[in-house]
Parts: structure tokens; sequence; C-alpha cells
């Protein structure tokens, strides 16, 4: 478990010096989000009705952004090499990077969503079932993402074979995600909508980062 | 059969009980065999070089050694005493950038549980002083071999498999590493390293790759 938060504390060392790049997916984030009213126009009703699915999709993609280098900034400097061949089991190595990723890209967009809500004209209520639905999916999404990551490491053109890889896996927790967003506004009760996400999360924190170590492994040869 | 057998250490056993036994090792790469047919049996107090021309094979012997590749038939067995078996130490040092190579020495010591001091007794080694808190990427090429290298005083591996790791050293930083090297060996460790400098140090054994050239070449030379 130590070995674990000393992972997790360097990848997160690293993403501090490295602000900028969390700070443009969040960015990336925000700007995609506020070219919608642009686009679609301001009548009242549209934007309410889509604001949930446009949250989540711009989430998904700004998520996509930063696993581009979850693990080849470190397979580029030789440092994957080294990690896989430390004490530190693979499969916690790679846990400790999703963690890592999921704090500095799944978090800081929880947090945004219910800023750009309003710029959507989202009912002030659906602020939280937003971060909630958020905060269960997201990390589900870096999980998934780590997988697609460690399977495209190597391969030419990475950048737009990881979202072919990825972004088909990401469709269920989309439904569910905006479902539980929707239908918390419309005044039901969506617990069943948020135990899906959750059990989302759960089976994918059961097979992701084995399944990465796995493709990790086949990747570093 | 393929693959890597751990034996776990027993417990009547004494910190003079490691060996590295390969056995019929062969290994392919993009469709070419690089070398079969390789055995040798490394005991405490050994060490080895590895030594051939470009592309025969030596990089690809220490990362199948390390478990970073798949040997195509063989076996490695790893019999030792210690909870981390191995430091590999590849082309690139695996320093990262933007961290500081104080920073960057505690994750490792950290990642190896070594003693407090072992990042001191590191730094001191390899004579690190002056660029403690320099970024990495701000490092000559020496200078980030010597801090990348400063990871092998870190651990408590009893078997070190170092890849070429001369490059770039001045004379005086050559020494340096001869006198890491040495120091592992007499106290019971076993290294590996390939090169194409003579060691400083003598290695008790000596394998030359082209021995264990594939019979048949099926492609053209390539540089591994």
């Amino acid at each position: 478990m130590n070995t674990f938060f000393i992972l997790v504390g360097r990848d997160l060392r690293l993403s501090v010096r490295h602000r900028a790049d969390t700070v443009m997916v969040a960015g990336f984030f925000a700007i995609t989000v506020i070219l919608f009213p642009f686009g679609i126009g301001p009548e009242p009703g549209i934007l309410e009705r889509v604001g949930a699915g446009i949250i989540w999709v711009t989430a998904l993609l700004a998520s996509l952004l930063s696993l581009d280098h979850l693990f080849s900034d470190d397979e580029q400097d030789g440092a994957l090499d080294l990690l896989l061949t430390s004490p530190a089991a693979p499969t916690l190595v790679v846990a400790a990077k999703i963690v890592a990723h999921w704090l500095t890209t799944g978090l800081p967009l929880t947090l945004l969503a219910p800023i750009l809500g309003v710029t959507l004209q989202m009912p002030v209520g659906s602020a939280a079932p937003m971060m909630t639905a958020l905060l269960i999916g997201t990390p589900t999404l870096s999980l998934i993402g780590a997988v697609g990551a460690a399977l495209t490491l190597g391969a030419r053109r990475r950048g737009i074979l990881m979202p072919l890889v990825v972004l088909p896996l990401y469709i269920p927790i989309l439904i569910f995600g905006v479902g539980a967003i929707d239908t918390t506004s419309m005044g039901f009760d969506a617990g069943g909508l948020f135990t899906v996400l959750g059990g989302f999360l759960l089976i994918a924190a059961a097979l992701c980062p084995w399944a990465a170590a796995a493709a990790l492994k086949i990747a570093s040869e | 059969m393929t693959g890597f057998a751990m034996v776990p250490a027993m417990s009547n056993q004494t910190q003079s009980s490691v060996t590295l036994n390969v056995s019929n090792l062969s290994a392919r790469r993009g469709g070419r065999t690089i070398f079969e047919g390789l055995s040798f049996e490394l005991q405490n107090g050994q060490s080895m070089a590895v030594v051939g021309p470009n592309g025969s094979g030596k990089s690809t012997l220490l990362r199948v050694l390390a478990g970073l590749l798949r040997s195509e038939t063989g076996t490695v067995q790893i019999n030792s005493y210690n909870t981390q078996d191995i430091c590999f130490s590849g082309h690139r040092d695996g320093l990262k950038g933007a961290l500081t190579v104080h920073e960057n020495l505690t994750f490792w010591a950290n990642l190896y549980s070594a003693a407090e001091n072992a990042v001191e007794t590191a730094i001191s080694l390899m004579a690190l002083e002056a660029v403690l808190d320099m970024p990495a990427d701000m490092l000559s090429a020496g200078w980030r071999r010597r801090a990348g290298l400063a990871r092998l005083a870190l651990g408590t591996a009893s078997i070190w498999m170092l890849d070429e790791p001369y490059t770039a050293l001045d004379t005086e930083n050559v020494t340096r590493i001869d006198n890491l090297l040495s120091a592992h060996v007499e106290s019971g460790g076993i290294a590996l390293l390939a090169t194409h400098q003579a060691p400083g140090f003598t290695p008790t054994q000596r394998i030359d790759m082209a021995n264990y050239r594939a019979k048949a070449p099926e492609g053209p030379e390539m540089d591994w």
C-alpha cells in the first residue's frame, strides 16, 4: 500500500510540474462546452434539454486528451522499464497511474461541470446529480482509458488509434451518466441509474488494472 | 518450457545463495531469431561481461533476463534472498525531466524501500552534489547517466543488469561505476554488463554473443 502512495505521489508531483497539462484539459472542456450555446443558439428549452449530453460527451473527449501520455512519457524516458523491473507489481504501477490520472483530469472536470451547466441554461437543481454522476463515472473513464493507452503504446498514429479503441467502450457510461442527470432534473428518482454507474466503476476497477498491466507487458516488448 | 521461474527464498538460506541460471535461451524479435542455445550460470560474487558486435543481441539478452521481453525457448531461473531481485539499467536513464536529481533519487529509494541514508550515500558515490537541485532535463548526457546510475546504489537488488553503463561517461566516472560494480560483486551480488568498452574491473565471466547467433539468418542485419 505504501508503494502505491509513493507511485501516486510521484505522478501527482509530475503533474504539478507540468500543471499546464491539467489546465489545458480543463480549458478544452470549458471552451468546447461554451461553443454549444453559440452553435445552437440561446432559445430556451433546447440547451437545457441537451445540456447533460454535451457535458458528458465533452468530458469523455477531455479525459481522452490526457490519456495520450499516461504511459508514453514513462516509456520514452525509460522509466517504464525501470518501474516494470522494480519490486512494485505492474498492476500496482498501473493502478497508481490511473488514480493520478483521475485526480488530475476527472476530478477537475467534475468540479468545473456545474459552472459550465449554467452556460447551458441547465436548472440549478441539476448541479448535484451532475457532479455525482461525474464523480462516479469519470474514474471508470480513467480505468478503461488506461487499457486503451497501454494497448496502443508504441503504436504509430496512437493519437487516432486510441480514441477508436476507447470511445466505443465509453458508450455505456455516457448512456447511464446522461440518464442519471436527466432523470433527476425531471424530478424522478435516479437511484437505479447511479447504482449502474457505480457497478461499472466496480467492474472496471476489478478488471482494468490487470488488463492494462498485461497490455503494457506486451507493448513494452 | 518458456518463461520465468522464481524460486522463493528458503528460510535457512544465507545471503550467499544468489544464483542466476539460464538454460538454452533463445529470443526472437521482429520475426528474426536474435540468439539461440544460450546457457550460463552465475553465482554470488560473479560477474559477466556480455560482448559482441552491434545487433548480436546484447540488449535483447539483458531485457529477456530482466523479464521485459519474452524468451522464445529456455528458462531463466533467479534464486535470490531479496525482495528485490534485479536492478536493470537500460540505454535510457528513466529520470523524470521535470523532477530534480534529488527528487528522482528519493522516488527510487522509496520504491526500493532503501535504507534511510541510501540517497546520501548514492549521491556521494556518484559525486552528484553539484546538480542535486537541478531538474534532470537540464543535465548534460554524462550527468544524466551518473544520476541514472546512482539508482544502483539505492536498491538492495542482488543482480545488476547494466546495458552500456559507460556511455557518455568520462574516465573519472567510469572508475566510479567500476568501484560501484566491484563493491557490489564483492558483497556477494551478481553483475551483468553489456558493453563495448573493456570495464576497469575484471568480470569473472565473459560471453560473446557472436557465438550464439542463429544458424540461418532470416533477414538483413539490424541493430536492435
